[in-house]
């Protein structure tokens, strides 16, 4: 096991190198980010004063090696457009990506799986039909979309709900739905068909043919052996949650890191737009470790392979 | 076994997910962090008040005395820039248009007059003198007007401490640049009294009063000097100015709150303070301010009339003069030196006058010239700039044509200035110019500028391919990425880019300039129409002659086509029923301003 264990760190490791070099060298191939912060009147000592402070007037070698050293030691530099330090920038902003991405983890939870269920145990009538709808429709329209239209019916035609941005617990609604719908249409397969496996299994045959309640076989000898897909797919969801908040925080004007993103691309903010790259990476990589580590300690095939 | 184990683990993972649940929970539960209650949208008023043009001298409100405020003004924009988080005190346009910052002089007109003279009851400068010979200003500074935050009065150490470090060598100001092309150092007189020394070598430009005002987008303000003592150079997020609304907290490209003084030298606001969001999706912003959200939001000419159709009693609000779109004729840089240094810098990396580029032309070859005027002539004659108003500018953005910014509501218009819409006339003036139906036409477009709508210039691009059955290639590089070319003088394609209206009397062409540091629109015009129009301009005290020259420059350009105006944009701003009055006074680009004059409905 700590053999495995070592092995995907090693690997996590070298992903994480090769995503740093690939970022510095998307983020120079953009060209200098003084194009942006300096304007058409800028002097030409306003010019190398701001390479000077950025230290845009280094060889881009020796920019990378000074630059990925300050990153092992937790230092993104500072912002080139907002003129903080881009952690600092990264952490503020994390919090609300969290509660989004929390909130849409729990709407995919909540509609996925029991949908995944009823649509099973009721497989080919009516509710088994509105159910692969959802999945279907869930799965095939952009999230924008779904976005703009929640905004276009629920705000400005309904007025139930805020247009966006974050402020009480009900500008949670619209977005987290946005953002859970796609999932929860993933979940909603994987748990419908894992619980068919299972229903059309012996074990659940048997059950049946033994009286056991269809409360009993569905919850207690079904549903709990079709969880593990579904769970296992979640951990997944949750890392997409994080990196993938990048449409939504910007169609609901929601403060959080994706939307960071989107600004730093946007403003040629390399240190930011690195610093939130290398933590969606890390995160990818750590919870793709957790996933690895849970197979290993649940099949002993992984282990030993 | 292997199935109570699996069993086993189903449950630990059911377990876990309870975890996750509960913790999301929580999570969630401690969200909204900061709420902030949306107002209801209320009955509209019968009719929505005009904005006040404004063009005489106005006195001062009861500006010492306490007043009552009411309501909060919520505005929506597309972002909230860095530069009011930044470590520098004066790093963004905007603190003196939200009325945070005033600059030293102060004009609430809505209208810029031909000759404007300001209104010293209302400025920071109660007065001012200009040296005869032009080499320096003085400027008496109004007594009793204070800092926010508690920093005291502005004195004339506050002022010049903030002018010259603004205009230091090294400064990252982005306004500097400008301002810094004629102002050198400031010196203090005394406490209420300073001086303003013209760079050497420089000429005190004629329209420096409007340059140094609220009007002028690129003006410099001061701030506290014991502040910056106080605070250090960290004083991001502390914008210390003297206006009428005191900044309070905010993040950036999220919200900031403003909080009205209750004493003021100029104007005391109504409201009780103002919370600008960030809200970057159009369509979101127009559900927000049709949801009652936001009382003020900056949008597009067919968002902002969905907006306030859907919302009754709204109106819009034109900001500003407005802006004129252009496509420049990129490459034909026909300066031949420096009009400053001397130096001989032609011919330019990007002047490329071959059959490949025929809208560039050589100055030295007549053929060349002849050719690419006549080609540049059918571009312009192949765009239907009234069908791109009635499109996309839902009749708010009306057919422009000049450089220059003169309209045909000047007296000064010329009918000839104006480029008729004939496809016919325009197809046989390209195969004059020698050029083929199918020709690979290049434009850059930037995508990624907030202040350059894309869709406009796409629309009349694309009439070329359909008028003149050209294969328009466009190229939507980001600006950054193409800056060095304009800087560099290597761009060799039509470009896509704006200028302010102006007025009448202003020196014109310092962006056709090889003297003005990098600005450029990719095209130099020649030293001697220079040295008649902008430089002449610069140092000529008649207003009637400046214009004259300016009319002169029109003419030459409209004959060379160099540069194809399309449309007048102006900012447009839906406004709420809910605000029954606001003034904004003119402003270079028609951003954002005038709050302080906002009143808010009960």
């Amino acid at each position: 096991m700590l053999k495995l264990i070592a092995n995907r760190l090693l690997w996590g490791v070298a992903v994480s190198l090769l995503i740093s070099v690939v970022i510095f060298g998307l983020s120079r191939a953009a060209g200098d980010p003084r194009n942006i912060y300096l304007d058409e009147y800028a002097t030409p000592e306003a010019w190398d004063a701001w390479g000077e402070r950025m230290g845009l007037n280094r060889p881009l070698v020796v920019q990378y090696f000074v630059w990925l050293g300050q990153v092992l030691r937790g230092d993104f530099g500072q912002s080139l457009y907002y003129d903080v330090p881009s952690i600092r920038l990264v952490m503020e902003r994390l919090p609300n990506t969290l509660q989004l991405g929390g909130a849409a983890f729990l709407v995919s939870i909540l509609i996925g799986i029991p949908l995944g269920i009823v649509s099973a145990v009721s497989r080919g009538s009516f509710i088994d039909y509105i159910a692969r709808g959802f999945a279907l429709l869930g799965q095939a329209l952009p999230v924008f979309w779904i976005g703009l239209m929640m905004i276009l019916i629920f705000a400005a035609q309904l007025q139930w709900l805020p247009s966006s941005r974050k402020e009480g617990w009900d500008h949670f609604i619209m977005p987290a739905i946005a953002l859970g719908w796609l999932p929860a249409a993933g979940l909603l397969r994987i748990t419908r068909g894992a619980m068919l496996n299972i229903l059309d299994s012996e074990y659940v045959k048997l059950a049946r043919a033994k009286g056991v309640s269809r409360v009993r076989i569905i919850w207690i000898h079904a549903f709990r052996n079709a969880i593990i897909a579904p769970l296992t797919l979640a951990a997944l969801i949750l890392a997409a949650f994080l990196t993938g908040t990048v449409v939504v925080e910007t169609v609901f004007a929601w403060p959080g890191v994706g939307r960071l993103a989107v600004q730093s691309i946007k403003n040629n903010d390399f240190p930011v737009l690195s610093a939130i790259v290398l933590l969606f990476a890390g995160f990818y990589i750590f919870i793709n470790l957790i996933v690895d580590l849970l197979y290993a300690r649940i099949d002993p095939r992984i282990r030993v392979s | 076994m292997t199935q109570r184990h699996t069993h086993r683990h189903g449950m630990r993972l059911g377990a876990l997910a309870l975890g996750v649940f509960a913790a999301f929970v929580v999570i969630v539960g401690c969200g909204g962090d900061d709420p902030t209650a949306a107002p209801e949208p209320t009955a509209a008023p019968t009719s929505a008040p005009a904005a006040t043009a404004t063009t005489a001298p106005t006195e001062p409100d009861d500006s010492m005395m306490m007043a009552e405020q009411s309501g909060k003004l919520i505005v929506a924009q597309e972002a909230i820039g860095a530069g009011w988080f930044t470590s520098s005190p004066y790093d963004d346009y905007t603190s003196d248009q939200m009325g945070v910052a005033d600059p030293l002089l102060y004009a609430d007109w809505a209208e810029i007059p031909q000759r404007g003279s300001f209104n010293p009851a209302i400025s920071i400068a109660t007065n001012w003198e200009v040296a005869s010979d032009s080499s320096s200003i003085t400027f008496d500074l109004r007594e009793g007007v204070q800092f926010h935050h508690g920093y005291g009065e502005l004195t004339a150490s506050d002022v010049v401490w903030s002018f010259n470090d603004a205009l230091r060598e090294g400064n990252t100001n982005p306004r500097s640049g400008f301002v810094g092309e004629y102002q050198g150092t400031w010196e203090e007189v005394d406490t209420y009294k300073v001086k303003m020394n013209v760079r050497d070598g420089a000429t005190l430009s004629p329209v420096w009063m409007l340059e140094m005002s609220n009007v002028w987008r690129n003006t410099l303000t001061a701030t506290s000097k014991a502040a910056i003592d106080d605070l250090g150079p960290e004083t991001g997020g502390k914008k210390i100015g003297q206006g009428p609304f005191v900044m309070l907290e905010g993040a950036a490209d999220d919200y900031i709150e403003f909080e009205a003084v209750k004493e003021h030298y100029r104007k005391v606001p109504a409201i009780a303070g103002v919370r600008m969001v960030a809200i970057p999706e159009p369509a979101t912003r127009v559900a927000a301010f049709v949801n009652g959200e936001v009382h003020i939001t900056g949008l597009s000419a067919q968002f902002v009339l969905k907006a306030v159709g859907d919302l009754d009693g709204a109106r819009y609000q034109p900001l500003g003069e407005g802006q004129t779109l252009h496509i420049y004729m990129g490459g034909n840089f026909w300066q031949k030196s420096d009009p400053i240094t001397g130096e001989e810098i032609f011919p330019r990396e990007g002047l490329i006058a071959d059959a490949d580029h025929p809208w560039i032309s050589d100055p030295d070859d007549p053929v060349s010239m002849e050719r690419g005027a006549k080609f540049r002539r059918a571009l312009s004659m192949a765009i239907d700039r009234s069908a791109i108003n009635e499109v996309i500018g839902e009749g708010l953005y009306p057919p422009h044509y000049t450089f220059t910014g003169f309209t045909s509501n000047d007296p000064q218009w010329k009918s000839e200035w104006e480029v008729p819409f004939d496809p016919e006339a325009a197809k046989a003036l390209m195969a004059e110019a020698g050029v083929e139906p199918g020709f690979a036409m290049p434009v850059w477009l930037t995508p990624d500028s907030g202040s350059l709508p894309y869709d406009i210039a796409e629309a009349a691009v694309n009439q070329w391919a359909t008028n003149l059955e050209l294969n328009v290639e466009i190229e939507a590089t980001a600006y950054s990425a193409r800056r060095p070319t304009l800087i560099g003088r290597t761009i060799d394609i039509p470009l896509y880019h704006h200028m302010n209206l102006g007025y009448a009397d202003e020196p014109k062409g310092r962006l056709m300039s090889a003297a003005k540091g990098g600005a450029n629109r990719g095209i130099e015009i020649p030293n001697d129409i220079l040295e008649r129009t902008y430089w002449a301009n610069l140092v000529e005290q008649d207003s009637a002659k400046r214009i004259a020259n300016n009319i002169y420059l029109t003419d030459w350009l409209a004959e060379q086509s160099l540069v194809m105006s399309m449309v007048r944009q102006s900012q447009l701003y839906a406004v709420s029923p809910m605000v029954t009055e606001w003034n904004p006074h003119t402003e270079t680009f028609g951003a954002l301003n005038g709050l302080d004059t906002v009143v808010m409905g009960r």
